[in-house]
């Protein structure tokens, strides 16, 4: 009975996350881009000023929400515990990773699925690619791959990530313009997807909604790739299909957004080697990490120090992924971007090999 | 024999769950954790494979004791 309980409160959880990111993408978040961990945060560390990207920077309020929801959850469900103190500069690593390999596919594992649900059906070399790299990963586990267990500290130690969201709530909120000759920052995209945003209100509820849910339904897109091999377990997998649906849903129904095919997507690039390798990277790093980079806000909202680090390493790899021209454009990826996915496998298979440790 | 995930992030408790019942059985397994996450991501499989169990809750952790299938 309480299997028939959670699977129905994920499957809910799902229809709602995949639902909010097309009613956000009705309210002006660019197309297939209501629920995007690694675009809000590439976005959030343009208006910091860590890149200069002017089309991409804006204190995103969904990703303030997701992990305050997720800080919120925690709290009132009594799971709110300050954790950390393993391997956090290898963490780091993965969630430049991580970042890099999202913005040369564009979009991080969760805007995979909802581009699949506007109908982009280079979701599905994405897809593919992002599988074929959790899957991958599997046998590292099994031989011992670690990066070591946490601590528990103290309570206050949890708090900072939901302090760091909270100090980004009022940059969003009060847009102060600290370097006036610069004009930022905090830096606000007048063109472009920086410049495609919801009311600011509507973004950090949805967001906050997103975090509850998916802290209260532990969804993780690597879980729903990983299940169905290591355990046969579908559950996740039910939840992977069920945020497809509902975005799908959403995007004919509220955002008249949805256009089944490979040319013309929003933020998209149809060069599929490459959105095959790179969500491969995505799905190797986010498997050795712990979670996709949204679990991660979500783990950082719970006091999870670790994946605080790896947002801290997503925020730096999606400021230097433009920086060094690493990041994809509708035209396709830049040669910058290919070199670095390649580097990355290598790094990451070198993680998988090196952070072995025989077990007891 | 006691398996001791406390700390270990996904998906590390569960590959070593499956890997104590496939070489050590079931038999006489109790496992400790500390995460909520970890919690039911053990029980989710425990569950879904037919297996029984108690939970104890230790305040800093939780042990689940598998029994005799």
């Amino acid at each position: 009975m309480e299997r028939r309980r959670v699977f129905v409160f994920l499957l809910f959880s799902c229809l709602a996350v995949g639902w909010i990111s097309a009613l956000l993408v009705a309210h002006g978040n660019p197309g297939n881009m209501g629920v995007c961990g690694a675009c809000f945060t590439r976005d959030v560390a343009g208006a910091l000023g860590l890149h200069a990207a002017k089309p991409v920077q804006y204190i995103r309020p969904e990703l303030v929400g997701i992990i305050l929801g997720a800080f919120l959850a925690a709290l009132m469900s009594r799971e709110f515990a300050g954790r950390g103190g393993s391997a956090p500069l290898v963490r780091f690593i993965l969630g430049m990773l991580m970042a890099v390999g999202a913005l040369v596919f564009l979009g991080c594992p969760i805007r995979m699925l909802m581009r699949l649900g506007g109908g982009d059906l280079n979701g599905l070399t994405g897809l593919a690619g992002f599988v074929a790299g959790v899957l991958v990963t599997i046998p590292f586990h099994k031989m011992g791959y670690t990066l070591g267990a946490s601590e528990k500290g103290p309570a206050s130690f949890g708090w900072i990530m939901p302090i760091l969201a909270l100090v980004l709530l009022a940059l969003a909120v009060f847009r102060p313009v600290v370097n006036e000759a610069a004009g930022g920052p905090v830096f606000a995209s007048a063109t472009g997807p920086g410049s495609m945003r919801a009311p600011l209100w509507i973004s950090l509820v949805a967001g906050a909604v997103v975090g509850w849910l998916f802290q209260r339904s532990r969804f993780c897109v690597v879980s729903a790739a990983r299940d169905p091999l290591l355990s046969r377990e579908w559950i996740m997998t039910a939840g992977a299909v069920a945020v497809v649906v509902a975005a799908g849903a959403g995007n004919a129904l509220l955002a008249d957004n949805f256009r089944l095919g490979f040319d013309q997507q929003p933020i998209a690039h149809t060069d599929h080697l490459w959105n095959f390798l790179a969500m491969t990277m995505v799905g190797v790093a986010a498997s050795l990490a712990g979670g996709c980079p949204v679990r991660q806000m979500v783990l950082a909202g719970e006091g999870n120090g670790g994946a605080g680090v790896t947002f801290l390493g997503m925020l730096v790899g999606s400021a230097l992924a433009h920086n060094f021209l690493m990041v994809s454009s509708p035209a396709g990826p830049t040669e910058m971007g290919k070199w670095t996915v390649g580097v990355g496998l290598a790094l990451c298979a070198t993680i998988a090999v090196a952070f072995r440790r025989p077990r007891i | 024999m006691i398996l001791d995930v406390r700390g270990l992030e996904c998906p590390e408790p569960k590959i070593r769950m499956i890997q104590a019942l496939s070489t050590k059985g079931a038999e006489g397994l109790t496992i400790l954790v500390d995460s909520a996450a970890a919690r039911e991501n053990l029980r989710s499989m425990l569950d879904i494979h037919g297996y029984r169990y108690t939970l104890e809750d230790r305040r800093d952790h939780w042990a689940i004791a598998l029994l005799d299938q």
